[in-house]
C-alpha cells in the first residue's frame, strides 16, 4: 500500500478523531492513536522508495568514510593524516602518479583546506606512486599505502 | 544532538525575524494578520536570506548567524519603521481552523523529521556541490567577513557544479556556524523545516480561496507525499528550489487575481529564493515572467504590466550579481548549450525526451497526483467553473514540461544517462505546484462547497487598473462561478 494513500486515511482517522473529540472522548483517542501507529508504521517505506529513483546509484556509505574501492589504498590513513597535519585555513594539491580515482572524496573530506595547484601550495598529496616519481620533493614525507602526503 | 537541534531552531527563528521585517516592509504582515503573519514569516525569511546571503557573500561577509543577526535587526527596525507610516486595516485573524492542518501534517512532518536527524548525507551532489562548498564556506573567513575565496571556483574544482549559485550552501554554512561544528547528518532537519515552513505558508497564502477541510488536507498531502518526502531527504536542494519558485508563483497568481502589490512583492522574493538556489530556476522564472507578461498585455492592463516588469526586473537583479561573476569566470556548465543548429541536428531525440518527462511527471512516487490535477482542469473547464483557473494551471503546467523539453533538446551531452541522472528531479517543481494547486483544482472542479470568504481582500496596495481584475473570478470559490 503506498505511503500515499496511508497518509490520506491516516488523515481521514485525525479529522474523525477530532470530529469525535466532544462527544466520545475515548473513541475519539482510540481513532486518533490509529492514525498515529498507521502512520508510524508506514513511514520507512519513504526509505526503501527512495532506493528506486534515479542518481542514487552514486551514493556512498556515507561522505566522512573513504569508498570501498579506495579504503584498501590507504585513503582513509592519509586523509586522516592531511587533516591533522595540515591547518583548516592553508591550501594543498594533488598529484596523480597513477590514476587512482577517490580524488573528490579527498577533496570533500579535506576542505575547508583549498586544493590549488602543485606550484601554489607546501603541501601535496601523492596518489599511486612515490614523491620522486611525481617529481616533487619536500622537507617531510609521510607514507600511507601506495599514497603519500609530502611538505615542502 | 541536543547542541545541533538548539542551533537549528536558533537560527531558523532568526531567519523567521527576517522574514517578519520583510513582511513588514512588503505589507504582507498587515493583510495576513499577525498570526498569519508568523506562520508565513519563516519560509519568508529562508528565501531571502537564500537571495540576499550570495550577494553578501561576494561583498565580503560571512554566512554567520552574527551576520545573520544584523540582517534581522536591519529588516525589522526597517520593517517597523515602514509599517508605522502606513493606514492599511489589519487583516482577518487566520482562525482557528489553522490547528486542523497543524494536526493532520504534524504526524508525517514529525516522522520526516526524526528520519532527518539521523539521515548520514550519502549522495554524491552533497560530496561534489552542496556540503563541499558550505564546508569551505565555514571553514573559511571570521565572524563577520572573508568566507569567500576566489579560489573554490579554480579548475582544481571542477565538477563541482560551480556555476550554481551559492544559496544553499550559504544556508548550510550558517547551520554549520550555529551546531558549531561541519554536519552532514543532523543538517537534513533544516530541509525539512523548508518543508514544513513551505506548507505552513501556502496554508496562510491559500487560505482565503479554499475550503479549510480541502485545503488542509491538501496540504497534508504536500508534507506527506512520499515523491517530496525522498526529495527532502535524498536531494534537498530540488525540494528548496521547487518549494520557493512554487511559492513565487502562487504569488504572483493571486496578484493577478487580486491585484494587491504586496502579493507580487512577495512572490519576487520567493523567486528571488529560487534563482539563488540553482540554475533549473531561471527557465521556470523565465517562463513565468513570460506568461504573465503576455495575459497583461491581451487584457491592455498596463499599469500591472509595468509592474510585473518592474518585479522581473528585480528578480534579475538579485540573480545578476552571480551571474556577471559566473560569467567572468567562465563557471558555466557545458552540458546544455542552446544553439538553432543543434535542436535540428537533435530533433530525433525529442520523442525519447518527452517520453521521459511524461514518465517522470506521472511517476507512481506521486501517487498519480498529476493525472488528477489534470483531470480536474479538464473538468473545470468543461463545467465552466472557473475556467481562467484551469487555463493559468494547464498553461503553467505545460509551458514548464515545454521549458523541460527545450532545455533536455539542447544536451550536449548523452541524453540517455542525463534524462536517467535528472528528469526525476527537474521535474520536482512541475509535481509541486501540482500538489499545491490540487486542492483548489479538486474543490472546484467536483463540489460545490460553501467556502469562508476572503475577509482579508481589501482595495488597498491594489496596482490600480481600475475595475477588479477580470481574473479574479478565476480564483473565487466554485459556488461564486458561471
Amino acid at each position: 500500500m503506498s505511503v500515499f494513500a496511508v497518509g490520506a486515511v491516516c488523515l481521514g482517522l485525525a479529522v474523525l478523531g477530532v470530529g469525535l473529540w466532544r462527544r466520545h472522548l475515548a473513541a475519539s483517542l482510540a481513532v486518533i492513536a490509529l492514525a498515529v501507529v498507521m502512520a508510524v508504521s508506514t513511514y520507512q517505506s519513504v526509505e526503501a522508495r527512495a532506493r528506486h529513483l534515479n542518481g542514487l546509484p552514486h551514493a556512498s556509505p556515507a561522505l566522512d568514510q573513504a569508498p570501498p574501492a579506495y579504503r584498501k589504498r590507504g585513503y582513509q590513513e592519509l586523509a586522516r593524516a592531511a587533516i591533522s597535519r595540515i591547518p583548516p585555513g592553508d591550501t594543498y594539491a594533488m598529484v596523480p602518479v597513477t590514476p587512482q580515482g577517490g580524488s573528490f572524496w579527498l577533496r570533500y573530506v579535506l576542505a575547508p583546506r583549498i586544493r590549488v595547484e602543485p606550484s601554489q601550495t607546501r603541501w601535496v598529496l601523492v596518489l599511486g606512486g612515490t614523491p620522486e616519481q611525481a617529481g616533487v620533493t619536500g622537507t617531510q614525507r609521510w607514507r600511507f599505502g601506495s599514497n603519500w602526503l609530502v611538505h615542502r | 544532538m541536543i547542541r545541533e537541534a538548539a542551533g537549528l531552531v536558533a537560527v531558523n527563528l532568526m531567519l523567521a525575524g527576517l522574514g517578519a521585517g520583510a513582511l513588514l516592509v512588503i505589507g504582507s504582515w498587515r493583510a495576513a494578520g499577525t498570526a498569519g503573519a508568523l506562520v508565513l514569516s519563516p519560509f519568508t525569511g529562508i528565501a531571502l536570506y537564500l537571495a540576499l546571503m550570495p550577494p553578501l557573500l561576494y561583498a565580503g561577509f560571512a554566512p554567520t548567524p552574527q551576520v545573520l543577526v544584523v540582517m534581522t535587526a536591519v529588516a525589522l527596525a526597517l520593517g517597523v519603521a515602514v509599517d508605522r507610516r502606513r493606514r492599511q486595516p489589519r487583516g482577518a485573524a487566520l482562525g482557528r481552523d489553522g490547528l486542523l492542518l497543524a494536526a493532520a501534517a504534524a504526524v508525517p512532518c514529525a516522522l520526516l523529521l526524526a528520519q532527518a536527524s539521523t539521515k548520514r548525507a550519502a549522495e554524491i551532489d552533497w560530496q561534489l556541490d552542496w556540503a563541499q562548498k558550505a564546508r569551505l564556506l565555514t571553514g573559511h573567513g571570521g565572524s563577520f567577513r572573508g568566507a569567500l575565496d576566489d579560489r573554490f571556483f579554480s579548475t582544481a574544482y571542477l565538477n563541482t557544479h560551480r556555476e550554481y549559485p551559492l544559496g544553499l550552501p550559504a544556508l548550510n554554512a550558517l547551520d554549520n556556524h550555529a551546531m558549531g561544528r561541519v554536519d552532514t547528518v543532523f543538517v537534513h532537519v533544516q530541509f525539512v523545516l523548508v518543508l514544513i515552513a513551505f506548507v505552513a505558508a501556502m496554508w496562510v497564502v491559500l487560505r482565503p480561496y479554499a475550503n479549510p477541510i480541502v485545503l488542509a488536507a491538501g496540504l497534508t498531502a504536500v508534507a506527506a507525499s512520499p515523491g517530496l518526502q525522498i526529495r527532502t531527504l535524498y536531494g534537498p536542494w530540488d525540494m528548496t528550489v521547487a518549494c520557493t519558485w512554487v511559492a513565487g508563483a502562487v504569488l504572483v497568481g493571486i496578484w493577478l487575481a487580486g491585484g494587491a502589490r504586496r502579493d507580487l512583492a512577495l512572490g519576487s522574493v520567493f523567486l528571488a529564493g529560487s534563482l539563488a538556489t540553482k540554475v533549473e530556476a531561471t527557465a521556470n522564472t523565465g517562463l513565468l515572467f513570460l506568461l504573465v507578461g503576455l495575459l497583461l498585455v491581451g487584457r491592455r492592463q498596463w499599469r500591472s504590466l509595468r509592474d510585473a516588469a518592474v518585479a522581473a526586473v528585480a528578480v534579475i537583479a538579485t540573480a545578476a550579481p552571480w551571474q556577471l561573476y559566473a560569467n567572468a569566470h567562465d563557471l558555466h556548465s557545458r552540458i546544455v548549450q542552446p544553439s538553432l543548429g543543434r535542436m535540428i541536428d537533435q530533433a530525433g531525440d525529442l520523442p525519447t525526451i518527452v517520453r521521459s518527462l511524461t514518465r517522470s511527471v506521472v511517476a507512481w512516487t506521486w501517487a498519480g497526483v498529476v493525472p488528477l490535477a489534470l483531470a480536474c482542469a479538464v473538468v473545470m473547464l468543461l463545467r465552466g467553473r472557473n475556467r481562467e483557473l484551469a487555463v493559468a494551471y494547464l498553461v503553467t503546467f505545460f509551458g514548464m514540461l515545454a521549458a523541460l523539453t527545450f532545455v533536455y533538446w539542447n544536451h550536449t551531452v548523452a541524453l540517455h544517462p542525463l534524462l536517467s541522472e535528472s528528469a526525476s528531479r527537474t521535474i520536482t517543481t512541475v509535481q509541486v505546484l501540482t500538489l499545491v494547486m490540487l486542492p483548489l483544482l479538486a474543490e472546484r472542479a467536483l463540489g460545490d462547497i460553501a467556502l469562508p470568504r476572503r475577509a482579508g481582500v481589501t482595495a488597498e496596495g491594489r496596482s490600480g487598473d481600475g475595475p477588479p481584475s477580470p481574473v479574479a473570478p478565476a480564483w473565487r470559490p466554485a459556488g461564486d462561478g458561471p
